[in-house]
């Protein structure tokens, strides 16, 4: 007993756009891969419905200097190489698989250890010398002191194709700029507003940098954390792209592992909350969950921490793509 | 396709005349374009009226519930495809699987033991919904199983088992309680539809991967008269699953193919119980009715059990959180303190300029019921007695050592009245949350 | 040689000679207009329609005319008679007070029918009654009664009150039956509240029509013979030193233990005073005005009636009464004729008032097949979506950012504000025009939506409403960057008008709910802009905010230009409607009870189409395609 069933097919006329991130020899830049990301016509894992686009890439998150404190399982894992970022990208790259690296230059915000931008600019080349795989490298988040790193930053990756973090709705011009001119991409950011996202994009835009240069990406909690925000915006931005939107096509970009591993999932040990189960167990689990409720939302580049946790969501993508 | 207001409105008598409750006959047709009345409310309305509508409005998708009482799980019913869309308002029944071979004693325990489960999350409680009991091959002792389960828990109990006859005695032990079979395929269709309809079980009709099979098998058990029905479409891998799932959902509500409006279940295949529970997540984010788990492993659970709070959340409710004392870093006894309201953007603002401002700070949140502030106090839940209510019972008072608080410029003329109210000294901070740092940083003192 | 000329809406015919300006004529036939320069063509306050004829100037250099609403917009004292002409005054030249105030739509004009427009609210009727004799011994107000009902057979039931009854005998035997009698329209009976000798009749009827705004009060004295404007007055709404919003004053009146007392005084006096006002203007006194229509939103109504505000502050925000059951002068201290009816047009909701039924009403939106739109740009940001079928609502609470509250540049419509101004980025300099063509002392309203679109154009502000740090008129104020508009040498207070970016924001803000409230009704119904066959704005703005400016904000949707019309004052207009005629009385109530009244902040999509109309014109640029092509940012 069969019955000829026609799996519904929606008609799209738009997609997320295609955009490849780090440059080759042969294009301008040192990377031993690039890494394209977006170029979905369809939503998320609909293969039957249409081309869904390039596999989600995992990036890992380092840092410019260790954290006073983190979890447990995380030192087990960084302890040797928290105090050397490029020796962490290395063993991001080589030892977990890393399709591409994400520094922070934390230390660079005037409260810690306000690194000048020549200190960044250094340790921005020293990871990028260390690891062959692409780049995206995040500011320190206050807005004056970034918009003097990435005037020097910038133009000493120049050609790299290295995706600069971030433009908000207040601080764009300097960073647009940079990646304007020294050909890299721009990562706009929102503060969980869809409307917000767009009005980056536009203004990004109309400054001249090209949709192919573009990557979007929505502050978001973890999973228990107001994650179903982040959630619905994705898949309305998924829908406004295959509509045709011009200025919401852009691959999506999520913080998974910062975002998890300051949750109290993934702090709290069992002399605090017994019923909650072993800790590390636990806090490994909540990243990967928090990639795995993202991920049927929509996006395209996860930023993740523990190794364990980006190798269970590497399994959970083999099925959903059919790998 | 389903009427607009407009059309609707078309539809009624248009004198307003208010039987239904509601005020306007525009209004009303509103909601029911929303679905949010039936169109039965409107005591005048025609049986043309109920013709021309009732082909458009009938609910796409059935709801069906399983088990009886208190713990009953009612699922399906769903409207959207995107809960941005509306929202989706059954979340899906978690199952925790158990072996029908276990020792009764041993059963019992662990079937208890999962009744009592509980995880406290935004202040409220969720748990597994369903029992799974594994069929390990013999019936009586899957017979048996069942009446040990039926004795333990009230909750509601889903039979897995192939076996028509082992599911037919099962059910005997769970009599009145309206179990969930799991499942009627090519090889016991008519056998095990048979049970679900003598026995009053709801019924999993499972295809092999096919979900055209799904249709033909939905039909034939409609006919025969059994209408509570579970689908799974036998997709092998996570990702056929979301495909499946996702044309199912598509098929029922866009293209009204009746024969898929029903809940789905997915059983997580995969290696171990943390892969399973991430491929639970995905299911739940795509239209799983019933998700079964292998274990109630709280490291594996809490995770599922947050992604279906989270995903069935219904966004049109004002994004708030609860009220009461926060903290931005770590504030001491001689930290600033704030107040708000409990609307989330609201909040959010706030803490973001206090976090920016690195001066660490207690922030007291009023629940406003998700209001701005200059919107909860025009609608007066904003108020110099509210405030002192939640200074009070936020705890604050034990926290500092001095009796400061810093109210949005917005309602200054609150100070006095919030003074008397309070015994607090209210300082008036700036209209716009961008002016806090600067008072944090420059006029901000114990 | 001589031109006659005649004088709307006054329905006057005067003799000109052709070297007289027309100012001249009119003051000579006592026809006061505002000429506030002295007849110099400096103020501008002395503009009048010319609707026929022929003019031709004094003083070429001095010639100012403009286009409106299809006629020649010109000014009395420039011009002169070339033919017979007839002219439209505005309410600004007869008030001479408050300018924008917006043309006045829906007064009788000369040879229009008035008798059979039915019973306005209240009427006088000359009666000859048959004098009683020992055959014809019916009782005095049954005399009376049968008369009336025999002149005016639509009239009953009929009724009189204690002061009309008392005097009658008397009346009826000093005048020899000979009498005016007076009769109010009280909705489910008309009541005569006053009978005289006929050799006492007054050569009018006044009325009045009432806007009961937050900000403005606007009285209009009517003759409710004829239909026609006799006079106005207008003034700021005294409640203001109590809050500039709506809620302030609720909140006020709250927390005092008369404060419902006090704002009904506020407002009775300032009513009464107008009314004392706008009677000299007309040759009347008060005490003879017969009846009073008000329209204004449910917390004036309230307060008008000395009520309770509280409900509407509160959820489910209730008014006291959608349709108010006919009051009296008396009852509530006004200082007209104590037993003339006083009308309150219908409330719809807490926040949507008889100010919005009215201005229904009078845009004949509720009449017409097309779909119509009505905006109101103020504090309370009334939108009213539908025709005849069916009415939507809503308030969008735009805040008081467009009378210029909380803008230190921002002042009221009144001579010396900037109503007009232009961005040029090649010479990078401002080029306004002020109300008076007087000195700028601040930006009102319209001037402060242009300078929106002026700087966006300018390319000195960018989408979101940042100034452009580059530009030379841009500075560091304190705290935050600004802009200079006029800097203190040419501006009259004795600093630079500037803007600052958070004014900006604010107006940003407002423009943003109002254009999120029509997103919202329309997505309640599942239309589109395009749906909108007209679009009316209704408000302070009256006719000087220009259409092409207000869609490159963003603050009206993209719908072709001519679909767009100032229907100004359109809670005056109704208030007029409803107290020349029953009809319209009947139809407003209509209208309070066919308004589906829709809650912005329960709706779901509305704070989603104001977080994206919080851009120049919108984040979703496909809403405007007469505004595509690049951005004007900075580089």
């Amino acid at each position: 007993m069969s019955e000829t069933f026609a799996m519904p097919v929606e008609q799209w006329s738009g997609s997320v756009l295609e955009v490849q991130i780090g440059a080759t020899a042969e294009q301008g830049g040192t990377r031993g891969r690039t890494v394209t990301v977006g170029g979905a016509a369809t939503l998320p894992f609909l293969q039957y419905e249409g081309n869904p686009g390039a596999r989600p890439a995992i990036a890992f998150e380092v840092l410019d200097r260790p954290r006073e404190s983190w979890a447990e399982a995380l030192e087990k894992v960084y302890g040797d190489v928290k105090n050397d970022a490029a020796a962490w990208a290395q063993k991001c790259e080589q030892e977990f698989g890393a399709d591409l690296i994400c520094l922070r230059l934390e230390g660079a915000n005037p409260d810690e250890l306000d690194r000048s931008p020549t200190e960044c600019t250094a340790i921005a080349k020293q990871v990028a010398a260390a690891v062959t795989v692409p780049l995206i490298i995040w500011g320190c988040g206050n807005a004056e002191k970034d918009n003097n790193i990435w005037p020097e930053l910038s133009p000493a990756l120049a050609g790299e194709r290295v995706v600069l973090a971030s433009a908000t709705e207040d601080n764009y011009r300097t960073i647009a700029a940079c990646c304007l001119a020294d050909k890299h991409i721009c990562l706009t950011e929102a503060p969980l507003d869809i409307n917000i996202q767009k009005q980056v994009n536009i203004l990004v835009s109309e400054m001249g940098v090209k949709p192919q240069d573009m990557i979007q990406y929505q502050t978001t909690g973890a999973l228990g954390y107001g994650i179903e925000y982040a959630y619905s915006i994705y898949e309305r931005s998924r829908l406004a792209a295959l509509d045709g939107d011009a200025m919401l096509r852009f691959p999506m970009l999520s913080v998974v592992g910062a975002e998890a591993w300051k949750t109290k999932e993934a702090t709290a040990g069992p002399e605090e909350v017994p019923e909650w189960g072993d800790l590390e167990r636990r806090g490994i689990l909540w990243e990967a969950a928090t990639a795995t409720t993202l991920l049927p939302g929509g996006t395209d580049i996860l930023v993740m921490w523990h190794p364990t946790a980006a190798q269970m969501v590497r399994a959970v993508l083999d099925e959903l793509t059919g790998a | 396709m389903a009427l607009t207001a407009i059309q609707i409105y078309q539809l009624l008598e248009k004198s307003n005349c208010g039987e239904c409750g509601v005020p306007t006959c525009l209004a009303f047709a509103m909601k029911v374009a929303q679905k949010q009345a039936a169109l039965e409310d409107c005591p005048r309305c025609s049986d043309d009226a109920k013709a021309a509508l009732g082909a458009a409005a009938a609910p796409p998708m059935a709801t069906v519930t399983i088990g009886t009482g208190d713990r009953a799980l009612a699922l399906g019913g769903e409207t959207v495809l995107y809960r941005h869309a509306e929202t989706f308002y059954r979340p899906p029944g978690i199952a925790i699987a158990l072996s029908a071979a276990l020792p009764a004693e041993e059963l019992g325990a662990q079937a208890r033991a999962i009744a009592a489960l509980e995880f406290d999350r935004v202040g409220q409680s969720h748990k597994p919904n369903l029992i799974a009991l594994r069929d390990e091959g013999d019936a009586a002792q899957f017979a048996a199983a069942a009446a040990t389960l039926a004795d333990a828990t009230p909750m509601p109990i889903m039979l897995m088992t192939s076996d028509a006859a082992a599911a037919g005695a099962a059910a005997d032990k769970l009599a009145g309680k309206k179990p969930l079979l799991y499942a009627a395929d090519d090889s016991n269709f008519d056998a095990m539809l048979a049970v679900a309809k003598e026995k009053l079980c709801v019924l999993t009709l499972k295809a092999d991967g096919d979900v055209g099979k799904l249709v033909t098998m939905s039909g034939l058990a409609q006919q025969a008269g059994v209408n509570d029905l579970l689908l799974d479409s036998g997709a092998a891998n996570l990702g056929d699953v979301l495909q499946h799932q996702t044309a199912m959902r598509r098929a029922c509500l866009k293209e009204k193919v009746r024969p898929l409006g029903y809940p789905t279940v997915f059983v997580p295949q995969g290696d171990g119980e943390d892969m399973k529970a991430l491929a639970a997540i995905v299911g739940v984010c795509k239209y799983a009715g019933v998700v079964v788990l292998e274990s109630a492993t709280a490291e594996t659970l809490l995770p599922v059990i947050t992604a279906r709070l989270n995903i069935y959340t219904d966004p049109q409710k004002p994004i708030q959180i609860p009220g009461g004392l926060y903290q931005v870093g770590e504030p001491g006894p001689e930290s600033p303190v704030l107040v708000t309201t409990n609307f989330s953007l609201t909040y959010y603002t706030v803490e973001g300029e206090v976090s920016a401002s690195k001066v660490a700070s207690w922030i007291i949140v009023v629940d406003t019921e998700g209001t701005s502030v200059l919107t909860a106090w025009a609608a007066d839940k904003f108020t110099p007695e509210s405030i002192a209510e939640t200074i009070k019972s936020s705890g604050i008072e034990e926290q500092v050592t001095h009796r400061k608080i810093v109210l949005p410029g917005g309602v200054a003329v609150l100070k006095g009245k919030l003074e008397e109210a309070s015994g607090w000294e209210a300082l008036v901070g700036p209209r716009e949350a961008t002016g806090i740092p600067k008072l944090l940083k420059t006029a901000w003192s114990a | 040689m001589q031109y006659t000329l005649t004088v709307e809406p006054l329905n006057r015919s005067i003799v000109v000679a052709p070297e007289q300006s027309l100012l001249e004529a009119l003051q000579g036939a006592g026809i006061s207009i505002a000429a506030d320069c002295g007849g110099e063509g400096l103020c501008h306050h002395c503009g009048v329609l010319l609707v026929e004829g022929e003019v031709a100037p004094r003083d070429p250099s001095r010639w100012v005319e403009r286009q409106e609403n299809g006629h020649r917009w010109i000014l009395a004292c420039q011009a002169r008679l070339a033919g017979d002409a007839t002219i439209e005054l505005s309410p600004q030249s007869l008030a001479g007070d408050m300018a924008a105030l917006g043309r006045i739509t829906g007064y009788r004009r000369a040879g229009e029918d008035t008798t059979h427009c039915s019973w306005p609210l209240a009427r006088r009727m000359a009666l000859q009654l048959m004098p009683p004799s020992a055959e014809d011994n019916v009782a005095d107000w049954q005399r009376l009664e049968k008369r009336i009902l025999d002149t005016c057979p639509d009239a009953p039931p009929l009724t009189a009150g204690l002061e009309v009854l008392r005097a009658l005998p008397q009346v009826l035997r000093a005048s020899r039956c000979d009498v005016m009698a007076t009769i109010a329209d009280r909705g489910y009976v008309r009541e005569v509240i006053g009978v005289a000798p006929s050799a006492s009749r007054p050569q009018h009827t006044p009325g009045l029509a009432v806007d009961v705004g937050t900000s403005t009060v606007v009285v209009q004295v009517v003759d409710l013979d004829s239909g026609h404007l006799m006079g106005q007055a207008a003034g700021t709404n005294a409640q203001k030193a109590y809050g500039a919003d709506v809620i302030s004053r609720i909140i006020w009146a709250e927390q005092h233990p008369d404060g419902p007392a006090r704002m009904q005084d506020l407002i009775i006096r300032q009513i009464s005073e107008l009314a004392h006002r706008a009677c000299e203007l007309s040759g009347c006194e008060p005490r003879q005005v017969v009846a009073a229509s008000l329209a204004g939103n449910t917390t004036m109504a309230t307060f008008a009636i000395g009520g309770y505000p509280q409900p509407i502050r509160r959820e489910p925000h209730i008014p006291f009464a959608r349709d108010v059951p006919a009051l009296r002068a008396r009852d509530l201290g006004m200082n007209l004729h104590p037993l003339a009816p006083v009308f309150l047009a219908p409330a719809v909701s807490g926040f949507v008032g008889g100010d919005v039924s009215a201005g229904v009403l009078a845009t004949g939106m509720a009449d017409a097949e097309e779909l119509g739109l009505l905006v109101d740009v103020g504090t309370n940001g009334e939108i009213v979506l539908g025709n005849r079928d069916w009415l939507i609502c809503c308030s969008c609470s735009a805040g008081p950012a467009f009378e210029g509250v909380d803008i230190a540049a921002g002042i009221h419509a009144v001579p010396g504000a900037i109503d007009r101004i232009e961005f040029d980025r090649s010479s990078g300099v401002f080029d306004w025009q002020t109300i008076g063509n007087l000195t700028p002392i601040g930006l009102c309203g319209t001037g402060l939506l242009e300078a929106l679109a002026a700087m966006f154009r300018g390319g000195l502000l960018d989408r979101q409403g940042h100034l452009d740090p580059e530009s030379p008129l841009v500075r560091d104020g304190y705290d935050e960057p600004e802009v200079v508009i006029v800097p203190k040498a040419r501006s009259g207070t004795r600093d630079d008008l500037v803007l600052r970016e958070s004014e900006i924001e604010n107006l940003l803000r407002s423009k943003a709910a109002v254009y999120a409230g029509i997103a919202s009704l329309l997505r309640a119904l599942q239309l589109q802009p395009d749906d909108i066959q007209r679009l009316y704005i209704a408000g302070s703005f009256g006719n000087r905010l220009r259409v092409e400016e207000a869609v490159t904000i963003g603050l009206l949707p993209d719908v072709p230009r001519e679909r767009i019309s100032f229907a100004g004052n359109t809670s005056l207009a109704g208030a007029y409607q409803a107290l020349t005629s029953r009809e319209a009385r009947e139809r407003l109530a209509e209208i309070g009870r066919q308004m589906t009244y829709l809650e912005l902040s329960t709706e779901p999509g509305f704070m989603d189409e104001f977080m994206a109309a919080l851009f120049l014109p919108h984040t979703d640029l496909a809403r405007f395609p007469s505004q595509r092509g690049p951005g004007p940012s900075s580089s």
